[in-house]
């Protein structure tokens, strides 16, 4: 079972219905989650031009997705581009959402919009920038997907471009693993692994997605015991 | 193969690992004893570079240790200087405390090298005041130290009959002892408990350097 989490300022109830049916269909099940971006506790007033204009408080967006999906792992997070404000779009809510490591960094990231080949031409325009410079161009390929989405799609039907990524991207393991953690947040680890001992799986899910050598560390332990576990041997 | 296995009374443990070489493996056994250190010395300096060489008894980070006698305690065989010349290009696993980082110290000079960190296999190798208050009750270590036997004989004579390389009976080791792991950490016995973390440090602290491809036994019986 695969999980997406689908951000929007628009209710996308049918699309995550069509997302569910028919990856289910497919034999591949997908759980889609809505997060409605302009709810009015994520919103700010400012007046502009004399008039006052409701925008988008990325800050409280990011504070109320790490509550409501402390228990949550995804396996993609797809962004609609335009919102309902003058200053935030979907490349900018990505941009921000990696530089808060919200979710881990090995999470891909699609942006769906009408205008899709418009914002292909704006990330491409970026590139073309820096392709003749080569004091710049390596600094900035390194660190193109820090803040970028890993692909954009056309709005219509993009829940069949949701179910072809996920199938054509399988899902790593770490945030494989840090789902699985989660499923069980309160339980404590009581495995032989002094350093780690009667911590929650919760705090060991949150410190694989941190993406540290400590977790790292633990990372490749599980990895070891369940081979061994699986092997079996003679005497 | 060659096995160096010095004459202490608190490593007679060890030998069910030489009796076991002796019946599966072309080797010659070398018993080390404080007064015939040169024999030993001129064993390892003479060996052919194709043998391995397995030194089965105590050890520290700047060394190993020869026999022992009760009055003056465990002698020094060799030292990082005479170790230089005589593990030169020579295939080595060192089952002996801390060899992992005398090991450390002059990686470059072997042809390849398994070490281990502290074993702690007997009531003397328990230094830290947390240890000897944490393992009092010895029956953890007797367990430690009978299943790390054991495994350490499965995989010298799968190593043997399979034809391993240095890094196929290094992953052999660490995947049986991944194994003993998963079982005492699932065991209601908290000696076994206890016996599975010295499982986990030695695990932590194994090195394997040079090269791995390196066959494990040159000569099968």
């Amino acid at each position: 079972m695969k999980h997406c989490l689908i951000i929007d300022d628009q209710d996308q109830k049918d699309q995550i219905a069509l997302l569910e049916s028919e990856s289910l269909r497919l034999g591949f099940p997908i759980t889609g989650h809505f997060f409605n971006i302009t709810e009015p506790d994520l919103l700010y007033r400012e007046i502009m031009d004399g008039k006052p204009v409701d925008l988008i408080d990325v800050d409280k967006v990011i504070e109320k997705l790490k509550i409501k999906y402390i228990n949550n792992q995804f396996d993609l997070i797809a962004c609609d581009y335009q919102y309902d404000d003058k200053i935030i779009d979907g490349l900018k809510l990505i941009q921000f959402l990696k530089e808060n490591n919200f979710k881990g960094k090995k999470m891909p990231y699609l942006i769906y919009s009408n205008d899709h080949e418009e914002v292909k031409d704006k990330l491409q325009g970026e590139v073309r920038q820096h392709i003749d410079d080569k004091n710049t161009l390596m600094t900035f390929l390194e660190s193109y997907f820090d803040s970028k989405p890993d692909a954009v799609i056309e709005r219509t039907s993009y829940y069949n471009s949701i179910i072809e990524f996920l199938k054509k991207n399988k899902t790593p393991l770490s945030i494989k693993l840090d789902s699985k953690l989660r499923e069980y947040p309160e339980k404590k680890f009581n495995n032989i692994f002094p350093r780690f001992k009667d911590k929650t799986l919760l705090e060991l899910a949150n410190m694989i997605q941190k993406s540290s050598a400590e977790s790292d560390d633990f990372e490749s332990e599980f990895l070891e015991r369940s081979v061994a576990h699986f092997i079996f041997l003679e005497k | 193969m060659i096995i160096i296995n010095p004459s202490d009374p608190s490593i007679k443990f060890l030998n069910k690992i030489i009796e076991t070489a002796k019946r599966t493996i072309s080797c010659e056994i070398d018993k080390v004893m404080p007064e015939k250190y040169k024999t030993t010395l001129d064993l390892i300096n003479s060996s052919h570079k194709s043998k391995t060489l397995l030194f089965l008894g105590h050890g520290f980070s700047e060394g190993l240790y020869g026999g022992c006698y009760v009055a003056e305690g465990k002698q020094v065989l060799l030292r990082k200087d005479k170790g230089e010349v005589l593990f030169k290009d020579k295939k080595v696993i060192l089952f002996s405390c801390r060899s992992s980082e005398f090991i450390a110290t002059f990686s470059e000079t072997f042809e390849v090298a398994i070490g281990f960190g502290d074993i702690k296999t007997t009531k003397e190798d328990l230094t830290s005041k947390h240890d000897k208050k944490k393992y009092r009750d010895l029956n953890s270590i007797r367990i430690f130290r009978e299943s790390l036997v054991n495994l350490f004989i499965s995989s010298f004579v799968e190593s043997n009959e399979m034809n391993y390389t240095f890094l196929e009976y290094y992953n052999s080791l660490k995947l049986r002892i991944n194994k003993c792991i998963c079982k005492f950490s699932l065991s209601e016995d908290p000696n076994e408990r206890l016996a599975g973390e010295l499982m986990f440090e030695l695990k932590k602290e194994m090195i394997l350097v040079g090269n791995s491809n390196a066959l494990f036994n040159d000569s099968q019986k």
